[in-house]
């Protein structure tokens, strides 16, 4: 199962009516929105949608019936147990292949805006604030970084310096590998914020 | 020598301000009231500028300070004992306690001078911020507000406390201690009395150079003292050499010539006044 799956399963089954609607669904053969909503007083709305993410998940069946011209679906339960399984190994690509964005040569960008609290000891960033937008709608975002990547970021080459690639960085800041994960996430993040720049 | 500044010209008139004050106030006593009040008026502002005098001296430890103090005690004291009739004071009717306030009151005045003029009395701050510019070649600008790892050097922690002293004693930087750290600030010239009459200032918006108990010297200039250079001078070079300078103090002054310290900032021959 997907992330995207399971967050519809989730954020389903968290209801309190969950349960009485799968009490419904194992005692009835099948049900339509309207009788099941009708039974337990609620909203034909909630039981369509709660139904159709189901549906949507393969664990009802939906059969379209015609009643006096007008069409509507009869739910059944498919199956007698859930189980939600997520991989995670996908999320671990980046720290299994992280060569190619170690290489990256990068510096704090010119002019970036971004404001830099340094720690009690002053030897690494303890935050960086960032304001995005303009006008009204300016925001401002903080990011509070991990010692290694404070570290890393009080390592980072001046904007007027020659750029310098993400594992020379994490050498300088004397940054142990098994944090390699965690730099090239803040990496992304302040390039998207524009903090930083690669070459 | 000839040294190209880097640094713009300091037109600042705040040094002057609390003269100009007790000048402003003197006029104005004397105008409504007579010089009899004026006078006095006089000798109170004079004696609160001393309580800031001894103010500063608890705080630097410099006998520019303490002289300073106690000229302007004895002034305010002059001024408060001194006859004074309608047209100002009354010079035929000085008393003994006159005489003697006033002559102790010359005394330190001359000494005083002598003290300026040898270059005693003024913050260094000025000279400090134009050595670190004088070995930086580029002008990419570059500002950030992170402070700059400079490196590692060896120093005991006695070196470094001694060493924090002379600079305060020269009124070079002000020494901030902290847990395992002390903070140098160079201070020009007029833009000390923040630092001297703030209670629990912090010093972090400020310029500085860093030195932990463990060697790692880190810099700091802030944008202000940054945008005081007539250029965009690279700033990760003006950091470097900021922290090289400092370094380069310390070493001098572990070996005992802390006179080439002072020979090198005197040597910029910066007026006495900025």
């Amino acid at each position: 199962m997907n992330f995207k799956k399971a967050a519809i399963l989730g954020s389903y089954i968290s209801k309190d009516y969950a349960e009485d609607l799968f009490r419904l669904l194992a005692t009835y053969r099948d049900i339509s929105a309207s009788e099941a909503a009708s039974r337990l007083n609620m909203h034909i709305k909630t039981v369509q949608d709660f139904f159709e993410a189901m549906a949507s998940l393969d664990i009802l069946g939906r059969e379209e019936v015609f009643e006096k011209k007008r069409p509507y679906f009869r739910y059944s339960l498919k199956k007698r147990r859930i189980t939600m399984d997520i991989d995670l190994d996908p999320l671990f690509e980046v720290q299994s292949k992280p060569e190619g964005k170690l290489s990256v040569n990068i510096r704090e960008k010119k002019n970036a805006g971004a404001r830099f609290t340094t720690a009690r000891n002053n030897q690494y960033i303890s935050s960086v604030v960032k304001w995005t937008g303009e006008g009204r709608e300016r925001k401002e975002r903080k990011i509070n970084l991990t010692i290694p990547q404070g570290k890393f970021m009080y390592h980072l080459p001046f904007p007027s310096a020659d750029f310098q690639s993400v594992s020379e960085i994490m050498q300088i800041a004397e940054v142990d590998k098994n944090n390699t994960s965690e730099i090239l996430d803040i990496v992304d993040v302040l390039l998207e914020y524009g903090v930083i720049e690669n070459e | 020598m000839y040294h190209r500044r880097n640094l713009k010209t300091d037109n600042s008139i705040t040094g002057l301000l609390p003269a100009l004050i007790s000048l402003a106030l003197f006029i104005i006593s004397n105008i409504f009231w007579g010089f009899h009040v004026g006078f006095r008026v006089l000798a109170v502002m004079i004696a609160i500028y001393s309580l800031f005098q001894f103010r500063a001296y608890h705080r630097v430890r410099n006998l520019t300070y303490l002289v300073s103090a106690i000229y302007l005690s004895t002034f305010a004291l002059f001024l408060i004992f001194a006859p004074i009739t309608k047209s100002g004071l009354d010079k035929n009717n000085f008393t003994s306690l006159n005489k003697f306030l006033g002559f102790i009151m010359l005394s330190l005045l001359v000494w005083l001078v002598y003290l300026m003029f040898t270059r005693k009395v003024k913050w260094k701050g000025r000279e400090v911020f134009e050595l670190a510019a004088m070995s930086v070649k580029d002008a990419s600008n570059g500002f950030t507000e992170r402070p700059y790892p400079t490196g590692k050097i060896n120093y005991s922690r006695r070196d470094l406390f001694d060493f924090a002293s002379f600079l305060r004693y020269n009124q070079i930087a002000l020494p901030f201690y902290e847990e395992n750290k002390i903070a140098f600030v160079p201070i020009k010239m007029g833009q000390e009395f923040k630092f001297l009459y703030t209670n629990n200032f912090d010093y972090k918006d400020s310029s500085w150079v860093l030195f932990d108990y463990e060697g790692n010297v880190t810099v700091h200039i802030s944008k202000k003292d940054y945008l005081d250079y007539k250029e965009n001078l690279s700033f990760d070079q003006l950091c470097e050499s900021m922290g090289n300078l400092f370094k380069e103090f310390l070493e001098l002054f572990i070996k005992g010539e802390e006179v080439r310290i002072i020979d090198r900032l005197d040597s910029l021959k910066i007026s006495i006044f900025n």
